[in-house]
């Protein structure tokens, strides 16, 4: 077991990363015109019905795409972690690609394919109003649609994984009983998966709920959007006491999860990793492969359409490629910046969690799940009372620093994941026999652990890198003068009309996250089967 | 494998240091900070020609569709209460949030000798802003859907039942949007800017995100008519889209109390790092050269200095009959009727 004072150290330093700007963000919420302590915000704010309808709005949509996300998800996982659909490792990879693709330029390619000229496109414009904005019910469709493409790659993500840790031999059981694969996936896969299941949903939930940019480009106006709204109007103290709201939902949820959960997740953690005979298809392969097929047309190959599609012809991309090389460079800088801290922190913290137990453990796993939990503008929102502080601002908050440490905070879950799993590679007596022969806590990391985890931090750093790059949510609050990335850039220019240099900007932004998600995909794929 | 492992170390470092001494490095340059509203397509080649020719470095910060002009306002005042001023000049895309720092003491008085012949109407009279390259709200009309017999010729069209659900405006809540409200407010009164917006939201007036998506939507016939900027009609028109602009209430009728023309403005902010470089680069900007610039770029911003030519699309200032307003009632104004408008316009 790693030392107390060692656990100690890195669940402090995760503390902190976490919690100073949510407590910022809090702090802000109480703070009263005369800088003491009210309530007042709160109040004002919860206690207008606006406030009320917005959250329900909020609610139906987030609710709304997670079980979308579910019903697409749960089917595509099993299909591609649990069967012998043909080719399923690259269904696996293509089925979580989408989490590099940013939810705005999703919201573009969608609305670029939706007008008059065909039935679907008619559909897409009149019968989900996703263009002419909300009207009526009909108007919530196109919004649970896009959030629910957008975000089911994480259902995938754990789903999958969690298809991977079922009990063998309860299945081998029921095959002898003479279960059918229906019966099987129904009885015993399923229900054994559900923690991964529920943990998919959850994340597409709060995701939903905190994201502004897809229900405001399609004309409906949810709680994030009005914290936005708030806060750019002076009224910062209300923002960040009606942020307060969905962020204490998604905690609390979160919290029940980990009570509730809490020890099938420590178990599949710590679970060695048992080769499953994959279920056998037979008759029907083709259909599972058809809607394998559907399932990556809607999530990635509608945004990747849409965006080649609008970027012209190559010179074209090229002059406009040529014009955004600053925006570039920043991006460049503040992703390796947010890649390398998040790094840094997900090792240690991950092999806290591997190397832990009981409540340090279960507070480590709590507090490296949280950014991803609250939603991106009370999280933009805290880091940016952090930040414009005299001392920290000249340091950090004036330059790309600031884009780092945002995008930092915000994937730290992924960072840690990857920690974990390269943890978890190490087998612990090396590092007793090293110690026992005199090796002091820097030799056996220098000469042990990070060896052997090397891969799994390289992937977590790559993961990290590919999700920065095309940050938006985040960034848009801390961005200081002078440093604008490529999302932020692609943001304001989306509203003028200008397709191609949207566009094109778009596509670099893509090519970037894919070339480096993917890399850390696969490295922590091939890790995986290799242990 | 060890070796690797220390270079990986090295490497982060190194990577750690580049990014957090790209803060560091920034007091030894010539600079000058400035927040601009303009759209980045059209301000920043403005910023990078300064910045070309005299050797200082601009520094800018844009707002987006997310946090708009009041955004960037919210955190100059935010800079100027708590200190320290971080922000040079301001550079916005209208008035009100420019006459919203000023009563709040935040801007420095600055008469820029290259606004000479700037008109006084487009000027601070205390000399806190100066105005220039304006915008004038409009009607974008659909040219297939609405015949020449119907466009409309004042603003209580989009309260006409002809277009019940078929106009468009942003909400007014930010923007020119709610610069245009609050003007309403002030020429017109309470009792009939308030008979005005509720005779538009019982006509099912369709609430747009901003000017753009308000054009987007008449452009693609979604909506007819809607109530917007020049210079956003004036890209869609330079695009070859299917519509036309109407400068509103330019008719000999008592209704007819002309249009609102909006200018750019831009101030000093008090209390600024860099005083000599804001007033070089205000100088700049207020230039003729660049409001031609501004003319002829595809938003058509219209000049407000004689003898400068406009682009062509849009009508000269000459042309247009303004409604007679004054921006420090107006901004007044602004702030008592942003609640009703809050309430009232929501999506």
């Amino acid at each position: 077991m790693q030392s107390r004072a060692r656990s100690a150290i890195w669940l402090a330093v995760l503390a902190g990363a976490v919690l100073l700007p949510l407590a910022a963000a809090m702090r802000g919420a109480l703070a009263g015109p005369d800088g003491g302590i009210t309530l007042s915000n709160f109040t004002e704010v919860w206690g207008a019905a606006l406030t009320w309808k917005l959250f329900a709005r909020g609610l139906v949509v987030s609710a709304g795409a997670a079980a979308l996300a579910v019903v697409l998800g749960v089917p595509y996982a099993y299909l591609a972690a649990s069967t012998d659909l043909p080719g399923r490792g690259a269904w696996e990879v293509l089925g979580i690609c989408g989490i590099v693709i940013p939810s705005y330029t999703v919201v573009m390619s969608w609305l670029n394919l939706s007008g008059d000229s065909t039935w679907v496109r008619t559909f897409l414009a009149e019968g989900m109003a996703l263009r002419g904005g909300a009207a009526g019910a009909m108007g919530y469709l196109g919004v649970i649609w896009i959030l629910g493409v957008s975000y089911v790659p994480f259902v995938v993500l754990f789903s999958a994984a969690a298809f991977r840790l079922t009990d063998q031999e309860a299945v081998e059981a029921a095959r002898a009983d003479g279960a059918s694969g229906l019966q099987v996936f129904a009885r015993i896969r399923l229900p054994a998966a559900m923690t991964g299941v529920a943990l998919g949903a959850g994340a597409v939930f709060a995701l939903a709920l905190g994201d502004y940019e897809i229900p405001a480009a399609l004309g409906l106006e949810t709680i994030s959007w009005e914290v936005l709204t708030l806060w750019t109007n002076g009224r910062g103290a209300q923002a960040l006491a009606m942020a307060a709201g969905p962020t204490l939902l998604v905690v609390a949820l979160y919290a029940l999860y980990a009570v509730a959960c809490g020890r099938s997740m420590a178990l599949a953690l710590s679970a060695e990793r048992g080769r499953v005979r994959p279920e056998r298809l037979g008759g029907w392969s083709w259909p599972a492969v058809c809607f394998c097929g559907l399932f990556v047309a809607a999530t990635l190959g509608v945004p990747l359409t849409g965006l080649l599609t609008g970027v012209g012809g190559p010179a074209t991309f090229l002059r406009n490629v040529a014009a955004v090389t600053g925006h570039l460079g920043t991006t460049l800088v503040a992703a390796c910046g947010a890649a390398v801290l998040a790094g840094v922190v997900g090792l240690a913290a991950g092999g806290m969690i591997a190397r832990t137990s009981g409540l340090a453990r279960g507070a480590a796993v709590f507090l490296a799940a949280m950014p991803m939990a609250v939603p991106a503008a009370a999280l933009g929102l805290g880091l940016h009372a952090v930040l414009n502080r005299p001392l920290l601002y000249e340091i950090a908050g004036s330059g790309a620093g600031a884009l780092a440490l945002g995008a930092a905070v915000r994937f730290l879950p992924f960072a840690v994941f990857a920690g974990v799993m390269a943890a978890r590679s190490v087998p612990t007596d090396l590092e007793d026999a090293a110690r026992v022969d005199g090796a002091g806590p820097v030799a056996v990391a220098m000469r042990i652990c990070l060896p052997l985890t090397l891969p799994a931090t390289i992937a977590g750093v790559l993961i990290v890198f590919a999700l920065s790059v095309s940050e938006l949510q985040v960034t848009n609050i801390l961005c200081p003068p002078g440093y604008q990335t490529l999302a932020v850039h692609l943001a304001d220019r989306l509203h003028t009309g200008e397709v191609e240099r949207v566009s094109s900007v778009a596509v670099v932004m893509l090519c970037l996250a894919a070339a480096s998600g993917g890399a850390g995909l696969a490295i922590l794929r091939w890790k995986g089967y290799r242990s | 494998m060890q070796r690797r492992c220390w270079l990986a170390l090295a490497g982060a470092v190194a990577v750690l240091a580049g990014v957090f001494l790209t803060s560091c490095g920034r007091g030894s340059r010539r600079e000058v900070v400035v927040f601009c509203a303009l759209d980045s397509v059209y301000s920043e080649p403005v910023l990078r020609e300064f910045e070309r020719r005299t050797g200082i470095a601009v520094s800018p910060k844009f707002d987006s569709e997310a946090t708009k002009t009041v955004g960037l306002t919210s955190i100059l005042l935010d800079q100027h209460r708590r200190g320290p001023v971080r922000c040079d000049v301001f550079w916005n895309n209208e008035v009100m949030q420019t006459v919203r720092l000023k009563r709040a003491g935040a801007l420095e008085p600055y008469v820029s000798p290259a606004a000479a012949d700037i008109p006084g109407a487009f000027k601070d009279p205390d000399g806190h802003w100066t105005g220039f390259a304006a915008r004038a709200r409009v009607i974008v009309y659909n040219k297939n859907l609405v015949p020449e017999r119907l466009r409309p010729r004042t603003i209580w069209a989009l309260a006409d039942p002809r277009w019940k659900g078929k106009a468009a405006i942003a909400r007014p809540l930010a923007g020119t949007t709610a610069t245009h409200a609050a003007a309403l407010f002030s020429v017109w009164g309470e009792k009939q800017a308030k008979v005005y917006f509720e005779q538009l939201l019982a006509n099912d007036v369709h609430i747009a995100l901003g000017n753009a998506n308000v054009r987007d939507l008449v452009v693609a016939g979604r909506m007819h008519i809607g109530l917007t900027d020049t210079d956003d009609v004036a890209s869609a028109i330079g695009r070859g889209d299917p519509v036309g602009m109407i400068i509103p209430g330019q008719g000999d009728s008592p209704a007819d109390m002309g249009t609102l023309v909006i200018p750019n403005t831009v101030a000093v902010m008090k209390g600024c790092p860099h005083p000599e470089e804001a007033r070089k680069l205000v100088d700049y900007i207020l230039s003729a050269e660049v409001e031609e610039r501004l003319a002829r770029c595809p938003s058509a911003q219209i000049p407000v200095r004689p003898g400068v030519p406009g682009g062509g699309v849009t009508p000269a200032l000459d042309d247009i009959r303004a409604v007679a307003v004054d921006y420090e009632k107006v901004a007044a104004k602004a702030e008592e009727v942003a609640e009703y408008l809050r309430q009232n316009f929501r999506r």
